[in-house]
């Protein structure tokens, strides 16, 4: 709980060296602390209690959790007091199990094996290592008596008997509007070994949803749905109040201030947490972690980070802070301001990394390799975008189940402009060898998987596939509002961003509220715009379909010689509106003479023709000169020059070329 | 004299012979550039009209946007030749990819390169320039006994692939039992190496065998590869050496042109780019026919069979007044 004492960097290094040493070793518990940057030493003690709610605390969870790291199973029980805000009374309640989910029969496996998800292509075969469950033993109501006869597993998306991820339990009596109600429930975790985001691998453990949850009381009803291939989550928020034991050895990260922590007999220690105004609780634990200590300023005070490492990732330490430390200072000055006072990222070992890329409130999970090269900036657009979450899911808590694109595609969006600031433009991703990526164009390139598939609107389990789940919600909604930048302006939608943040933090908004905000903070009416590519489907692709230069004396038999700047020809440029999405143009015409002309045109027809007279030919023609639509489905078909420049045609040929011989080498190395 | 005196030795009589015999090296790279050259048409032909009037083209000329050459290479017309690309990268071969240009023209190579090992090698066994009849007849030949010795290869080779596959479960299961990576890795890098070494290792011994069978214009090739492996076995260290520096320095230069690519070439520079590339391509084939040049020098300071003077026993009246005995086909040689 401490984080004032500077330490130069050498000193750090040294530490870390050392730290490194000693967990190959197999020593105790590794902690490392790196350069500081407080000097008022103004611990911000973990338990907020008296602190002012940030948000309206529905839930209470507390949670005792004892983890069996040989049987990698945990026993817990939870009491859950339930504060009715509905405004009406509540008879039954629904919750969520989302372990069961990796059972075979299960929705969730039902779908990996048809379209996919993360990690895991269609035609996965059923490995009993991901057998997880969670099952409640029992369930009383204060006041009401055990009720666990009257659990019930229901089915409210599709009706599969088999899917056991929500279950609901009908009381006696309503619970009055604005009265409390008090769940007492003891449940067993079994884990699989990392799937979706959670499990174990030999001593690491990441516990993710891994506990009764009740739903969420939205728009007059429940709603909590199973857990399919493609949804994330969804949840009231509260506090959280957990004691987790596990084994001395074992170092804890969790999404809580760590309050207390006590050796026991039996060589287990109970570290407890508390954490509020989040809607989620995870947990880490492994013997194995080196536990790397830093902090930021920001403007709501210091912020600590605790940085769990694995094993024979260490040196990878200082792309995660950087990472981190710049984008918790691009959010803190672009959207808004950070209110925690602290952030705890999970560097899952190897083998594990399908635990890493998640996130939950104040803990998130990265991915690093050993041998990840610095041009590949894989470790830091990860941390970047778990980050991201804090703010898009974290606090400005959306349906992750029914509008998907309001959490990850704002956070996509806001992951391009926040590595663009910190990495470069045009090279955010991939800056080795030459070779460059951006994170724009990545995600330009998972909309062009699916352009025409789904709208961002649809709910997350119903889209057509995995693919087109991730493209759109993803790379779409990132594309579409990069796009929205050419036409509102950068800094107006960064605004907006700015506005919705404050306007909705530690609410559940809907997809409606967020194109209100952009209309209201840009002052326009952009329907048009968000009917085209936030519920529509329609493709946008402009092309220049031809250019041409006549010359004007085409008709003399024996024309003077054609002299530059002196003959006059009839150019014209052809524009073709290829897809059925309508979106305005701007065109630029390239002369012989060095003048350019900017042409703009509404795109409702289907084509325009620029038709000039002048005594200079047309070099070339482009739609979208600035590059501003991202949408565009072709970018080559933007263009089109006189004269054929072959350079780009013959490099690609002599990089195959050269791959090609190369083959027959390899080949004839048989002989 | 050391092994290693000997074996310096032999790789300079070996450079000498390449030196004097070029021609032939000089004509498998042509060939090889004739070849490739055809085997990119199909692709050049696709991605042409896309790239050459469009201003897009630009991010790959002035640079290498990879997000704008994935979004070419994933266009429906590019596509096929993509996945042929990735398949030659990968040897994962499927209907769709077989018949394509490179995969094709390769495999042309592959036979074209049996048929003239023959010439090749009887060019430096005997060192002389041979008349195009007299190379060709020896890689006619020698064709289907050195596709026997293919066959023997790739059977060979199977255990070399179980051992590869063993150590990749060796560092699974330790990357499953163990948290730091280190073990897992180093079992996998060693792992790797040994494989490497094997490799190498067969491919001399089959050298030989090929060396060999040229030599002793042996015709069963199972004697071929006994005799070629008993002295590959005897001789390991010496021959190995022999194999190895030719391939270190074909590697170094590898590296050294990559480099050399990437610090100083710059994008637009297509034709230096070719000029690099194709310098390392015939640095290749220069140190493979350096390796085929030492190894008959080799063999023939070492393992050729002495041709043993024997004085002709008078002939009986009788046999000088019978007409020619017909000569006796050779034993005809099973597999």
């Amino acid at each position: 709980m401490r984080h004032g004492t500077a330490v130069v960097f050498s000193m750090s290094l040294l530490a870390m060296l050392d730290a490194c040493g000693a967990a190959a070793r197999g020593d105790a518990p590794a902690k490392v602390k790196l350069a500081s940057h407080t000097a008022t030493g103004a611990e911000s003690q973990a338990s907020a209690a008296g602190s002012k709610a940030l948000s309206v605390r529905v839930v209470a969870y507390q949670i005792d959790a004892r983890l069996d790291s040989a049987k990698k199973t945990i026993e817990a029980t939870e009491t859950l007091t339930y504060h009715n805000l509905t405004g009406q009374p509540l008879q039954t309640f629904p919750f969520h199990l989302y372990l069961n989910a990796f059972q075979p029969k299960s929705t969730f496996m039902t779908e990996v094996r048809g379209g996919g998800t993360r990690g895991t292509g269609s035609e996965a075969d059923w490995d009993p290592k991901h057998y997880a469950a969670i099952e409640v033993q029992s369930l009383a109501v204060d006041g009401m008596g055990d009720l666990t006869q009257q659990m019930q597993f229901i089915q409210p998306d599709d009706h599969n008997p088999d899917d056991h991820t929500v279950f609901q339990v009908t009381l006696p009596r309503p619970v009055p509007p604005n009265a409390d109600v008090i769940f007492r429930m003891a449940f067993h975790d079994q884990l699989p070994e990392v799937v979706e985001r959670t499990g174990y691998k030999r001593d690491f453990f990441m516990v993710g949803q891994w506990f009764p949850k009740v739903g969420v009381w939205w728009h007059g009803a429940w709603n909590c749905h199973q857990f399919h291939a493609t949804t994330e989550f969804f949840a009231d928020f509260g506090t959280f109040d957990v004691k987790v034991t596990a084994p001395r050895s074992f170092i804890l990260g969790a999404a809580g201030d760590e309050v207390s922590a006590e050796d026991n007999p039996d060589g287990t220690r109970t570290v407890a947490y508390h954490g509020e105004d989040t809607h989620d609780f995870s947990w880490t634990a492994s013997p194995d972690f080196t536990d790397v200590e830093d902090s930021w300023i920001g403007s709501a005070g210091p912020v600590k980070i605790h940085l769990l490492m694995s094993p024979g990732h260490l040196r990878q330490t200082g792309r995660y802070l950087q990472s981190l430390k710049g984008t918790l200072g691009y959010f803190d000055h672009w959207y808004g301001v950070y209110p925690y006072d602290r952030i705890t990222v999970v560097d899952p070992p190897e083998g594990a990394l399908d635990a890493g890329g998640m996130e939950y409130p104040t803990l998130i999970t990265g991915g690093a390799n050993w041998w990840e090269p610095r041009g590949l900036r894989e470790t830091e657009v990860v941390t970047e975008h778990e980050f991201g979450h804090q703010y898009w899911y974290g606090m400005v808590a959306t349906n992750e189940f029914e509008e998907a694109w309001l959490d990850e595609g704002i956070n996509s969006y806001t992951e391009v402009k926040i590595m663009a600031a910190l990495y470069g433009q045009g090279r955010s991703l991939i800056d080795l060898w030459g070779a460059t990526a951006d994170d724009a164009g990545e995600q330009r390139l998972s909309y062009l998987d699916t352009p025409d598939a789904d709208p961002l609107t649809r709910f997350a389990y119903q889209f057509m596939g995995s693919t087109s789940y991730g493209g759109t919600t993803y790379g779409k909604t990132a594309t579409v509002l990069l796009t929205l930048e050419g036409i509102i302006g950068e800094q107006t939608l960064r605004n907006a961003l700015h506005t919705y943040f404050e306007r909705y933090k530690f609410t559940h908004p809907t997809g409606t509220d967020f194109l209100k905000t952009i209309e209201d903070a840009s002052g326009q009416d952009l329907s048009w715009y968000f009917n085209q590519a936030v519920s529509g489907t329609n493709v946008l692709d402009y092309e220049v379909l031809g250019i041409r230069s006549d010359r004007a004396d085409w008709y003399q038999k024996n024309p003077p010689p054609e002299k530059t700047g002196q003959t006059l020809y009839r150019d014209t440029v052809l524009i073709h509106r290829k897809g059925d999405f309508i979106f305005p143009t701007e065109t630029a015409v390239r002369f012989d003479n060095g003048e350019t002309v900017r042409e703009r045109w509404d795109g409702r027809d289907r084509w325009v023709r620029y038709t000039y007279l002048k005594k200079a030919k047309v070099v070339s023609a482009e739609v979208d000169p600035d590059h501003k639509v991202g949408l565009d489905k072709d970018f080559f078909n933007n263009s089109q020059t006189a004269v054929a420049h072959t350079g780009a045609t013959h490099k690609l040929e002599t990089y195959a070329f050269f791959v090609t011989q190369l083959f027959f080498q390899l080949l004839a190395w048989l002989v | 004299m050391t092994r290693v005196e000997k074996g310096r030795i032999v790789l300079r009589a070996g450079w000498g012979l390449l030196w004097r015999r070029q021609r032939v090296l000089w004509w498998v790279y042509f060939i090889s550039l004739a070849l490739a050259f055809f085997a990119t048409q199909p692709l050049v032909a696709t991605i042409g009209p896309i790239l050459n009037h469009s201003l897009a083209a630009d991010r790959l000329y002035h640079a290498f946007d990879v997000a704008t050459f994935i979004e070419l290479l994933s266009r429906p017309e590019v596509k096929l030749q993509a996945s042929a690309m990735a398949a030659l990268l990968s040897l994962e071969f499927t209907p769709q990819t077989a018949g394509l240009a490179p995969l094709l023209l390769g495999v042309v190579f592959l036979v074209l390169m049996l048929l003239f090992l023959g010439g090749i090698l009887k060019v430096y066994n005997e060192d002389r320039s041979l008349t195009t009849g007299e190379f060709f007849g020896a890689g006619g030949g020698y064709f289907w006994r050195f596709f026997r010795l293919l066959i023997f290869l790739l059977i060979a080779l199977a255990p070399v692939r179980l051992i590869n596959l063993g150590f990749g479960a060796w560092s699974d299961s330790l990357a499953n039992r163990l948290a730091p990576p280190a073990p897992s890795v180093v079992v996998n890098l060693a792992g790797k190496l040994v494989v490497l070494f094997l490799l190498m290792a067969v491919r001399l011994w089959f050298d030989m065998a090929e060396v060999q069978t040229v030599a002793e214009d042996e015709y069963a090739m199972r004697r071929s590869i006994v005799g070629a492996g008993r002295l590959t076995w005897r001789n390991f260290g010496a021959l190995f050496w022999i194999y190895l520096r030719p391939s270190l320095l074909a590697w170094i230069g590898t590296a050294l042109a990559f480099w050399a690519w990437v610090r100083l070439v710059p994008h637009q520079a297509v034709v230096a780019s070719l000029v690099l590339s194709q310098a390392v391509i015939f640095l290749w084939i220069l140190t493979r026919f350096w390796q085929r040049s030492a190894e008959v020098l080799w063999y023939q300071q070492h393992a050729a069979s002495p041709e043993v003077f024997v004085e002709p026993a008078p002939l009986p009246r009788e046999s000088m007044e019978a007409p020619p005995r017909p000569e006796v086909p050779p034993a005809e040689v099973s597999l």
